[in-house]
Parts: structure tokens; C-alpha cells; sequence
């Protein structure tokens, strides 16, 4: 079936779909029709109820995904959508196993509770696995470079300690009140709530690396420039923290988003592999947990 | 997505909705070093070493007329204590003194060392204990109190309510006096450090211990855990001092900062919010009036150098009734929505492709 559906995503050896794919027009026109899924519904839709966003986009880049393979000239296009949808299909796995939006499965714990927590966190990264392995399978030659599995070089983690040490060291340096923090309950956690918020947020810093420096920037690099590509990456990285559940100050927090995505994008370029970046996230993703998140978020 | 960990806590308390909390005490309002309120309508506090009583909401403040014996030491006043319509407030030297509502002022057997604290409850008999330097004194208020623990007391409280027990800090550990017994070491408090100070108790019997170097304890009579820690302020800036706790709730209290400004848990110290007036540096807290009733209705006190803030405390309305309603149209209207821009999008990206294909043709 996987070899069947390759056939259909082999991409027609027309020059004017590869001047599609690589013209801006599909990614733009791709990336409003998001937003405008994303946000007309909030024009007639109960405020009080729960609004199932990520459900919707995913629904939205599924099918764009499905009209690509299905119209030949659009094939092209096939991989950015899927990468699109490898960005939103996971994170709405994770919402619903966490209890948001809609009956959970009652197998991993109470909803919102702390085991619950950390199983979603390993779920988002397994289905963010199974996609990745799914669009590097399904993706035609040259296969993309997703560098989920080259072993980077020792240069390339002494790059990652000295980046995460540095972030670290600049993190705690600033005062307290421009980065927002003012206190956390690190050490309350020291216990079982400890382990699974860890758990689930290193797992999901694995998984967003996979999806935006392995599968997205992978499927930006067909089409555009390697430097295209990572800014373009780090921008949808920006714009996505927008379009989940964000609620706290988007003008402080989504440009420091953005640097980040161009952070570790530039690393997972330079090092050919995504651990480095994952490194360093996983480090970033503790340090908000444990210092700034409450003050960030205005908690 | 860097958002994992705040979906966890998504519920919270916007630090600028807590801002708009606090109003500052009106224009006038004294500078204060020490509050202390019972569950009624009596505050005494202490302005620029002289007390008096205080009414929080018009900011007056009427200073007590001074003890004789007080008076020919010259010393000022350091700490406070509030009770069914009187209060007792100790000097630096020792002396102590009994003030009523009507204006009479009594002298009271001195203490040794230097008064940290004072606490006093009703009923009958009436009970007083003092904090020094040179240790903690209890008994009843007007007899001569007697020492019931040696070496350095820091904080006493009287119980939050009438089944609680008498707290106190004593050379860094906990002291307790319950019901029907002395006061005795908390067999199960852990050293807090001999120069901690705050110290709260919830009327549900938590009890809260915030060390100087940020890190606040939770617990109860068999089990002591670290519930919070506040973080450096950054660089050499070091970690803000915590100076005071005010316990406002069964589950609810503040705990206040020098660089933070006040921080709030509303569950026992399990999540702590940030919820500070306009200053970063809060020297006292105090709750004032009936903090711990059904209806709150008293005040949380926050005083930093030269202002003072006032939280009037509130019960909250009633949650309003939600039915839902139009949810199949909704539904139905979203799905609409996402089909219609896939289809859109696709047909848009249909027609450049030809656009493209006729260009490069």
C-alpha cells in the first residue's frame, strides 16, 4: 500500500510543477487558507464552548494533502501539505489524550492528571515518529533530509552543551521581571509530578523538533533555499505557538519563538542532525517549566 | 509548542488581573512596621515605632497613649498583637502593654530579650505569647508569662480558628501548642533556619513556613515538604528575601517578596501565582477583619517602605448557569469551514498551476 501510495506522490517530471513548488504562491496560499480555517469558525462558534482547532487544521492540511496526490499537476505540493499535517496531527492527538476537547480515553489515568501528562507527551512523539517515517517513506527521490537518524559528530553536542549552558547562564543573568520569572514550584515537583511533566515536556521537545527541523525544514528545502527554508520553518515555529493554545503575551514571547526556530534550525543545518537542536529544546523546554513559565505567562 | 507545560496549569490568575486587586490605602495612610487584626473589626499597627489602631479601608490611624513605665524607657514599639477588641503590643525593651478599644492602656509584666512577636487569643482565660530574643513566653494576658521555650523566637501566631493550634518559631524549628496541651516541638518540623520568620496557618490547619532564601514549606502536624521556591531575581541580584506569609482562606494565602512582590497560592501551596500591587518589594502582610469566614469580607494588608495596599477580599458570585446551545450547527458550520478553505485553497492552487504552466509555456 505504502509503495502504491509513493507512486501517486512521485512527483511528475513536468518542469511547471516544480515551478509551482518552488514559486512562494502555494505556501502562501496554503498558510491562509490555515488561518482562515483557524480563526472564521471563532465568528460563529460559542465562545463557551471548546473549540477544536488543531482537529480542524488537521482536517484542513489532510485534505490539501489528499487534493495533491489526487491531482496530478498539484503533486508536487504533496510533501509541504504532509509536512503541515505532521506539525498539527500529533499536537491534536496529544490535546485529546490529555483530556481537551473532547471524551479521552480513560486507559492512562484521570484527565489532566500527571500520569496522563506524560503518556500524551510519549503519544505525541510516537505519532509524530510514525509521520516523519511515513513522509520520508513516501516522499520520491532524493529522498528528504530529515537527519532524524545521523549520529551527529562530537563537535556537534559540544555545540549543543555550550548552547544550552549559554542559554542557561543568559537565562538567569537577565532579571528576573524582563523574562517574566518570579518563582516556580521546583521543588514541589520533586516527586511523581516531577517526573511526568519532565517526561512530558522533553518528549514533546523531541517531537517539535522532529516536526519543524526534521520534517518541515526537510520538505522547505526541496522547494526553496536552505536559507529560505529556515527562516520560513522558524516563522511557521512562531505562527504555530500563536495558533494553539496560546494565551499569554504573544509580543514578548513569539519573536524570542521565532530567534529559537532560527537557532536550531541553523544548528540542525550545520550539524545534519536534529539531536543537537533536541538538546538544547529539551533543555529549554525543563528550564521554562521549572523558572519562567508561570511569570511569562502572566501566572 | 513550547506550551506543553502551560496547558498544565492553564487555569491561572493573570498577574494584571491580580494587579488591579490591590488599591493603595488612601492619601494619609502611616507608614507601617507591624499589623495585627482578630476576625473582627480591631487593627493595631505600628507606625514609625509608636501604635496605635488602624482602620485599613480610611487609613486613620490613632496612636495609643503610652504606658508610664514604657514611657520613662523611651522604648518604641515592635510588635503587635489583636484580640476581641483589644490588643497587645510589646516594646523593644520587653515591656508589654494591654490597649482596649476605649482608649485604656495598661501595663503588663515585661519579657526578657527583645519582642519579635505577639500573639493573643479570646475566651477564657484570655492567652498571650511573646517571641524574643531570648526565647518564647506564654500564659495569660495581665499574669506574668512564663518561659516555655529557650533560644531565639521569631514568629508566634494565634491559632485561625478556635480548633487550631498556637504556632511559634523557635531557634528555626516549629513549636506548637494544641487545645489541651503545652507548647512542645513539632515532632515532625524540619529546621527552617534560626533567622525565618514567616509563618502562616490556613484555617483548613496547612501551615506555611517561608525561609529567607525563597523557599517555602508546606505542611501539617505529620509531614513537612518543600512546596515552593522563589527564583534568583537574576544575575548578582540574588534570590528576593521572603519577609512575610498571611494565610487569607482555608486553602488561600500570600506570601510576600522584597523583588517579587506578593505571590498567591489558592490551594495549600500546591500552585503559586504572581499577584503583586505596583511594588516589588513588600516588607509586611497582614490580613485584617474576618479573613477566614464563610464570606470573607476583610482585607490583605500589603506594606512596602512608604505605601500600603489594601485586597479587599470578596466572596465570589456564583458561577452562571451555561446551557448549550446550536452545538450541531456549530459543528457543522466548522466542518463547513474546513472543507470549504481546503477546496478553496485547492482550486486556487489549481489555477496557478495553469497560470504557471501557461507562463512558462
Amino acid at each position: 500500500m505504502i509503495a502504491g501510495l509513493a507512486q501517486r506522490w512521485v512527483p511528475p517530471t513536468l518542469p511547471t510543477a516544480r515551478v509551482l513548488a518552488r514559486s512562494w504562491g502555494p505556501l502562501g496560499l496554503i498558510v491562509g487558507g490555515a488561518g482562515a480555517t483557524m480563526l472564521l469558525p471563532r465568528l460563529f462558534g460559542d465562545p463557551q464552548s471548546v473549540d477544536p482547532d488543531l482537529w480542524r487544521l488537521t482536517a484542513y492540511f489532510a485534505a490539501i494533502t489528499a487534493a495533491a496526490l489526487v491531482i496530478r499537476s498539484l503533486r508536487s505540493l504533496a510533501p509541504l501539505a504532509f509536512s503541515l499535517l505532521t506539525l498539527t496531527l500529533p499536537y491534536a492527538c496529544w490535546l485529546w489524550l490529555l483530556g481537551y476537547g473532547g471524551p479521552a480515553p480513560s486507559l492512562i489515568g484521570a484527565p489532566y492528571g500527571l500520569a496522563r501528562n506524560a503518556y500524551a507527551g510519549v503519544a505525541w512523539l510516537l505519532v509524530t515518529l510514525i509521520l516523519a517515517a511515513a513522509f520520508y517513506r513516501l516522499t520520491p527521490r532524493p529522498r528528504p533530509r530529515l537527519r532524524i537518524w545521523v549520529r551527529p559528530r562530537l563537535g556537534a553536542m559540544l555545540l549543543a552543551l555550550s548552547v544550552s549552558v549559554l542559554f542557561l547562564a543568559v537565562a538567569f543573568a537577565l532579571p528576573g521581571p524582563l523574562i517574566g520569572r518570579e518563582g516556580v514550584p521546583l521543588l514541589s515537583l520533586g516527586g511523581s509530578a516531577a517526573v511526568a511533566y519532565g517526561i512530558a515536556n522533553a518528549t514533546s521537545a523531541v517531537a517539535q523538533e522532529i516536526q519543524f527541523r526534521g520534517v518541515l525544514l526537510a520538505a522547505l528545502e526541496r522547494q526553496h533555499s536552505p536559507w529560505v527554508a529556515l527562516i520560513l520553518q522558524a516563522l511557521i515555529f512562531g505562527i504555530a505557538h500563536i495558533a494553539t493554545q496560546y494565551q499569554g503575551p504573544a509580543d514578548s514571547f513569539i519573536p524570542i519563538v521565532i530567534l529559537l526556530g532560527l537557532l536550531w534550525g541553523w544548528m540542525t543545518q550545520r550539524t545534519n542532525s536534529i539531536l543537537p537542536a533536541a538538546v538544547v529544546h529539551v533543555v529549554a523546554e525543563l528550564f521554562l517549566l521549572a523558572t519562567i513559565v508561570s511569570g511569562l505567562y502572566g501566572h | 509548542m513550547l506550551t506543553v507545560g502551560l496547558n498544565l496549569a492553564w487555569t491561572g490568575i493573570s498577574a494584571a488581573a491580580a494587579g488591579v486587586w490591590w488599591v493603595s490605602a488612601p492619601v494619609g495612610s502611616p507608614s507601617l512596621s507591624a499589623v495585627a487584626s482578630d476576625q473582627g473589626a480591631t487593627t493595631l499597627a505600628i507606625s514609625h515605632g509608636i501604635p496605635g489602631w488602624y482602620a485599613p479601608k480610611s487609613g486613620e490611624f490613632a496612636p495609643l497613649r503610652t504606658p508610664a513605665g514604657v514611657a520613662s524607657s523611651g522604648g518604641s514599639a515592635v510588635a503587635v498583637g489583636a484580640e476581641g477588641r483589644l490588643g497587645v503590643v510589646a516594646y523593644g525593651h520587653g515591656q508589654l502593654a494591654e490597649a482596649s478599644e476605649g482608649g485604656a492602656v495598661l501595663s503588663l509584666p515585661s519579657v526578657p530579650g527583645v519582642p519579635r512577636a505577639v500573639a493573643v487569643a479570646g475566651g477564657d482565660p484570655e492567652l498571650v505569647a511573646v517571641a524574643t530574643s531570648r526565647g518564647l513566653f506564654s500564659g495569660r494576658l495581665g499574669g506574668r508569662l512564663a518561659r516555655v521555650a529557650s533560644g531565639v523566637a521569631r514568629s508566634v501566631l494565634a491559632p485561625p480558628t478556635s480548633s487550631r493550634a498556637w504556632l511559634a518559631l523557635v531557634n528555626g524549628r516549629l513549636w506548637e501548642r494544641s487545645v489541651h496541651q503545652g507548647w512542645a516541638p513539632a515532632y515532625s518540623s524540619p529546621d527552617f533556619g534560626p533567622e525565618t520568620t514567616a509563618l502562616t496557618e490556613l484555617s483548613s490547619g496547612v501551615i506555611l513556613v517561608g525561609q529567607p532564601g525563597g523557599l517555602i514549606w508546606r505542611g501539617d502536624r505529620d509531614r513537612w515538604t518543600r512546596a515552593f521556591q522563589v527564583l534568583p531575581y537574576g544575575g548578582l541580584g540574588g534570590v528576593p528575601t521572603v519577609t512575610s506569609l498571611a494565610a487569607d482562606g482555608a486553602t488561600s494565602a500570600y506570601v510576600g517578596t522584597d523583588g517579587f512582590g506578593t505571590l498567591l497560592t489558592p490551594d495549600g501551596g500546591y500552585t503559586w501565582y504572581r499577584a503583586p500591587p505596583p511594588v516589588a518589594a513588600i516588607s509586611l502582610l497582614a490580613t485584617v477583619g474576618p479573613v477566614f469566614s464563610a464570606k470573607a469580607h476583610g482585607y490583605v494588608v500589603a506594606v512596602s517602605d512608604d505605601r500600603v495596599f489594601l485586597h479587599q477580599l470578596q466572596a465570589l458570585p456564583e458561577p452562571p448557569t451555561y446551557s448549550p446551545t446550536g452545538e450541531t450547527e456549530e459543528l457543522v458550520g466548522t466542518a463547513a469551514v474546513t472543507l470549504a478553505s481546503a477546496l478553496l485553497i485547492t482550486l486556487l492552487l489549481w489555477f496557478l498551476d495553469r497560470r504557471q504552466r501557461h507562463l512558462s509555456v
